[in-house]
């Protein structure tokens, strides 16, 4: 299989209109089920997002929030378990201290910490994730677009 | 250590700057130790080696040279990642000791095995030939009785803005600045049973003499207290020139141009413990399609391609770890002034976890805690 210099045309697209993109590690017993809702909910939400599951908000490395960041999407949301809910005990509460390590190293470096977005949705609120893409869609429209999508050497 | 009782005496011994050697043979000999870490002097460097016999230690041994080939804390975790029977007497400067600790908490490094002393340091020089001044038993010691906070010549960057001169962190301690080498060295052990069979050890050492000291202590403690005032505000004036000057993805890209991401810096970090490297994987390996759709979208892909991600994530990785040795930088080919982005990135994120690393071997890393009630989302 070839792999086509225009992978994406859906992104690409956001990108000529200058729609913010964003890029979603759900986990899988809690927010991705809450995004699954969403869906066959048929709820609306700005399909400005692309999901990645994984099984714990704990397992997203910070080397997988900056690398979407890096490469010039405009905004990262981590979804975990709500508070005491995560499936794994704990990997939510970690998952929030790694995130706020993310967010200080980019402030640090001149990028809004807005950028990177954590959020406890369980299975149940489709409704919420929902909200939740509105929202981060339209406060990454403020921010305006990712200032590292033009830089090169980053 | 602060808070328990300590018990300091002045060792001299009839050999000139002997007092070093004369106490890793008394922590040989009375059994407290099995092994001893030596830095052994050749021509141009040290090379650290294990010694089990206290007679072979000899004047070639030079216990706190100003010279470090590599963080001493990488060392001591290969000789006791299994532990062997009994203790190994590491004499260690302070980022030497903060690493050990770090590496205690990621399990790299089991400290019940290790005896160490602290000892006062006022820079040293990283890999490659050492110049003959820092060689240089007796003047390197006449330069620690000096005292002052100016860096010596060919020590690493790091150690311009290493606020602690004194390796506090240790129970047993050696103090060098500001005590003259006639009146020998300060050792200060704990008042408990091996602090005393130490002290007694070091009395039965053949031209060895332990004595009650008298102003020195104070002296000395004035003098480290000077050194870690003055350097610390040169390691603040750096961050803040730092943070005008490089604080930002622009110009951090600046200076990460000559990067090729060899890895050295992660090889030389004592904190760096895993076998492979995330980025020595095919994690980042691609097809040509692919980079130049990156280019496409960029207008150009920078190669190799990862060098600013690799950075954040040995930021985010052991960034809260960082002991500031600079040995990083010491041993980067392309000569990148990676101690500053580690000081000062480190420094805000270790803020937010109000965490100090080496500072308490019992504190947990951050990243392996939490509390149900604090950052966002609850």
């Amino acid at each position: 299989m070839s792999l086509s210099t225009n992978p994406e045309p859906a992104m690409q697209q956001a990108e000529a209109a200058r729609e913010p993109r964003i890029i979603a590690f759900l986990c899988k017993w809690c927010t991705y089920t809450g995004a699954d809702l969403a869906g066959t909910s048929r709820l609306q939400y700005a399909p400005n997002v692309r999901i990645i599951l994984v099984m714990c908000s704990g397992a997203v490395d910070p080397l997988y929030v900056m690398k979407p960041l890096l490469e010039g999407v405009d905004g990262v949301l981590v979804g975990g378990c709500h508070a005491g809910d995560c499936h794994y005990v704990n990997g939510n509460y970690k998952a929030r201290r790694r995130i706020a390590l993310v967010r200080n190293y980019l402030e640090g470096l001149g990028l809004e910490q807005d950028r990177v977005w954590f959020r406890f949705i369980s299975a149940s609120e489709g409704r919420v994730f929902a909200d939740t893409i509105n929202e981060m869609t339209e406060s990454l429209r403020k921010l305006g677009p990712n200032p590292l999508a033009e830089e090169w050497t980053v | 250590m602060t808070g328990a009782a300590q018990q300091t005496r002045l060792v001299k011994t009839e050999q000139a700057c002997g007092e070093l050697r004369a106490i890793a043979r008394a922590a040989l000999r009375s059994g407290l130790v099995v092994g001893a870490l030596v830095p052994r002097r050749t021509s141009t460097t040290v090379i650290p080696a294990l010694v089990k016999d206290p007679d072979r230690i000899g004047d070639d041994a030079y216990f706190g040279a100003p010279i470090t080939p590599q963080n001493a804390a990488s060392l001591l975790s290969d000789v006791t990642f299994r532990p062997p029977k009994g203790r190994v007497l590491a004499v260690l400067r302070s980022c030497e000791h903060r690493a050990l600790i770090e590496l205690a908490k990621l399990k790299q490094v089991d400290l019940d095995s290790i005896l160490v002393i602290g000892i006062d340091c006022l820079g040293a020089a990283g890999p490659g030939p050492a110049p003959p001044h820092l060689l240089d038993e007796t003047a390197w010691r006449a330069r620690m009785a000096e005292g002052g906070a100016e860096a010596w010549e060919g020590v690493r960057r790091a150690c311009g803005i290493c606020a602690l001169p004194a390796a506090t962190t240790a129970a047993f301690t050696v103090g060098l600045i500001d005590v003259s080498p006639e009146s020998g060295v300060l050792l200060s052990v704990p008042d408990d049973e091996d602090g005393s069979r130490l002290l007694a050890a070091v009395a039965a050492e053949e031209g060895a003499s332990v004595s009650e000291p008298g102003g020195e202590v104070a002296a000395h403690a004035a003098a480290v207290a000077a050194v870690a005032e003055e350097r610390g505000q040169a390691k603040a004036r750096a961050i803040a020139a730092w943070r005008d000057d490089t604080g930002n993805f622009a110009a951090l890209s600046e200076a990460l141009a000559a990067c090729t991401q060899c890895l050295n810096c992660r090889r030389a970090c004592p904190i760096c413990y895993c076998r492979e490297c995330v980025f020595e994987t095919a994690l980042f390996e691609s097809t040509g399609d692919r980079y130049l759709s990156r280019a496409a979208r960029k207008g150009a892909v920078r190669l190799p391609a990862e060098v600013m991600l690799y950075q954040l994530t040995r930021l985010a990785h052991m960034g809260l770890s960082c002991v500031n040795c600079g040995m990083c930088e010491a041993y980067c080919p392309a000569g990148i002034e990676l101690t500053m982005l580690f000081a000062v990135m480190g420094q805000e994120a270790r803020a937010l976890f109000a965490y100090e690393p080496g500072r308490d071997a019992g504190e947990a890393l951050p990243l392996t805690v939490y509390r149900e009630d604090e950052l966002d989302p609850r």
